[in-house]
């Protein structure tokens, strides 16, 4: 493994545990890989998502920070901007220069500066406010735009799942 | 985690929280360690030399602002190197000390609280002698301890931290290539400068510390300090033939010159001596000579200023396969004979021992050349892991995975299988009536949801 993304996601959780955010827990899932995460992240408030606890997987690669992670949700979720595999599909999870959807500005990408914590932020900020535009779930992106009252219904529906309801 | 793992946070239960924010702002933003070697882009964000410089070969831009960026114009972010160290050798007296101090402010409060109660007991006793006793609730909520952990405000001053460095950089760097623009002429105090930045890399050859701090220090300051002429750095571009930055309003007459130069037999400051023509203009920054004449011919490298240089980056589309080889070999660097090996595969090695060789002369204490190949070796193993795009856990057992999941991978198959007959269905009735109805596609959407496991059976 790599002894400097170890260090450097060493420093990471450290800064996570002793610092919580709100909403946001991370960890390595094992002491022996310190390159795979799981986190939980909570529904933003006032939206349909609220009261969800959504778990994923961050899989950091080898070159990390140079590289972006990918984060991956292991929960059902309905969200225009998250692949139907639960592969999350946001600008500061793309390395500058490529483009999936031809949408994102250079200055919203993946910077080696970034952290597990401004992800996970993202990703809450994502939740509530979901750009149908660049959308990676075709589907939830026409439901979202067309028929919200149906998707907020099937969002309710998938927080009350994530919490064992 | 270990006490041995330093980490700006350990300053938050102490009587001074703020201190983390300094420590972060001493802490380079890629590795999250303090600076080695700190280099400074030209838009006055400062990270380590090898960071930077592995960041920049991977986009040139700067990690933090986003702005295009070139390894040239790095320069030494010498006061960060002295912050650093001096940090670095009291940190740990220091966070003792906090941590002691923390200790004694508890005991004492712990001991106030004993005396407000006794003293309480006391009233008490007093007040039911005296047969009143009504407000003793009252007195109970009084006492309630004024202990209130202290863990909130930290958040505030986190968000400061980094400006720091970002207000003292960009002078310097624009004085040191503003000095650049000025042209051919003034080479002699170009010359100087960098002669300076030379010196850096093994100060403990020629000063002690100490005459380093008082003798070395001054002298960059005067030298650094000649040409003011206030240059944007984003005007300034570099010379194809010469390498050197100049103002983009004046380049193409520089350039000119310099092409002419180079055709007319007498050698030139640019083009006349080792650097071997194959390399990129970069190779030639000026290095220090004590006697330069005004003449500027520049004599030839001695063995020693060679190993000095920074390496050029080059261009990949220029470089043949064949040079690559050599060029490793040359330096020592194993690659295989038979060719097995891609131009890109040589080509990023190439470019990741530039990157530490680079960063290892700004370093306060060069390694050997050995040293730094086995650094590239390990990099290399590193980053061979990563050749599958997607990063497995390495203790991940298929096997074992699947057999004890086999019901729910079953389970998602019949399911999928049954989504997938039924997507059939209600295609074949949207072809029917040519109008599919939004409540079928939310069904086959979560349906879709669950199913990605199914690849792994």
């Amino acid at each position: 493994m790599a002894a400097k993304a170890v260090r450097r996601l060493l420093s990471e959780y450290r800064e996570l545990i002793n610092n919580e955010t709100d909403g946001i827990y991370a960890g390595p899932i094992s002491e022996d890989n310190f390159m795979l995460w799981e986190c939980l992240i909570a529904g933003p408030p006032d939206t349909p998502f609220e009261g969800g606890m959504y778990s994923a997987t961050l899989t950091f690669p080898d070159d990390y920070p140079l590289s972006p992670p990918t984060l991956k949700f292991t929960c059902d979720i309905l969200h225009p901007n998250v692949y139907p595999d639960g592969t999350v599909c946001i600008s500061i999870l793309h390395p500058p220069g490529d483009d999936p959807n031809m949408y994102e500005s250079a200055s919203e990408r993946w910077s080696p500066i970034q952290s597990v914590e401004k992800v996970l932020l993202s990703v809450m900020s994502m939740l509530a406010e979901p750009n149908d535009e660049s959308g990676a779930n075709v589907d939830a992106s026409k439901m979202f735009r067309e028929d919200r009252e149906q998707y907020e219904k099937i969002v309710r529906r998938c927080a009350r799942k994530t919490v064992g309801l | 985690m270990d006490a041995d793992f330093p980490d700006p946070t350990d300053w938050i239960p102490t009587p001074v929280p703020g201190l983390q924010a300094l420590e972060t702002s001493l802490r380079c933003q890629v590795c999250k360690e303090f600076f080695t070697a700190p280099k400074v882009t030209s838009c006055g964000h400062t990270f380590c030399s090898l960071c930077i410089r592995r960041c920049l070969s991977v986009s040139s831009k700067c990690p933090t602002c986003m702005k295009p960026d070139e390894e040239p114009r790095l320069r030494d972010n010498v006061i960060f190197s002295e912050l650093v160290s001096s940090f670095t050798a009291i940190r740990k007296q220091l966070l003792d000390t906090l941590v002691k101090e923390k200790e004694k402010e508890e005991a004492r409060k712990q001991a106030e609280e004993v005396a407000k109660r006794e003293a309480e007991a006391r009233t008490r006793v007093e007040k039911r002698s005296s047969g009143d006793r009504g407000d003793e609730d009252e007195i109970m909520e009084d006492a309630e301890p004024p202990h209130r952990p202290r863990g909130k405000r930290r958040r505030q001053d986190g968000v400061t931290p980094r400006r720091t460095q970002e207000i003292e950089a960009p002078r310097r760097s624009t004085r040191t290539s503003s000095q650049r623009t000025n042209s051919r002429i003034s080479s002699q105090t170009v010359v100087s400068l960098d002669s300076d930045d030379d010196g850096d890399f093994q100060p403990n050859e020629e000063f002690s510390d100490d005459d380093f701090q008082s003798s070395a220090r001054p002298k960059r300051k005067t030298a650094t300090r000649v040409p003011d002429t206030p240059t944007k750095d984003s005007s300034l571009m570099a010379c194809p033939v010469c390498g050197r930055l100049k103002d983009i309003s004046t380049i193409e007459a520089h350039a000119n010159r310099c092409l002419e130069a180079r055709r007319s037999p007498s050698p030139t400051p640019g083009v006349s001596n080792g650097a071997s023509s194959s390399s990129s203009p970069l190779k030639r920054q000026p290095v220090s000579f004590s006697n330069v004449s005004k003449s500027q011919h520049r004599p030839p490298y001695t063995a020693e200023e060679r190993e000095r240089l920074r390496l050029p980056k080059g261009n990949a589309s220029l470089t043949k396969e064949a040079d690559l080889r050599k060029k490793l070999r040359d330096i020592g660097i194993r690659c295989d004979v038979k060719g097995k090996e891609t131009k890109q595969v040589l080509w990023a090695r190439l470019q990741e021992w530039i990157n530490i060789w680079n960063a290892n002369l700004d370093s306060d204490n060069p390694k050997t050349k050995m040293a730094l190949i086995r650094d590239l070796e390990v990099y290399e193993r590193n980053q061979q892991n990563q050749k599958p795009s997607v990063v497995q856990d390495k203790g991940f057992e298929r096997e074992a995975w699947s057999s004890s999941h086999n019901n729910e991978f079953e389970a998602l198959v019949a399911s999928a299988r049954k989504s997938a007959a039924q997507k059939k269905e209600n295609a074949e009735e949207a072809a029917a009536t040519d109008r599919p109805s939004d409540s079928t596609g939310v069904q086959t959407e979560l349906n879709g949801i669950g199913s990605p496991e199914i690849i792994e059976t």
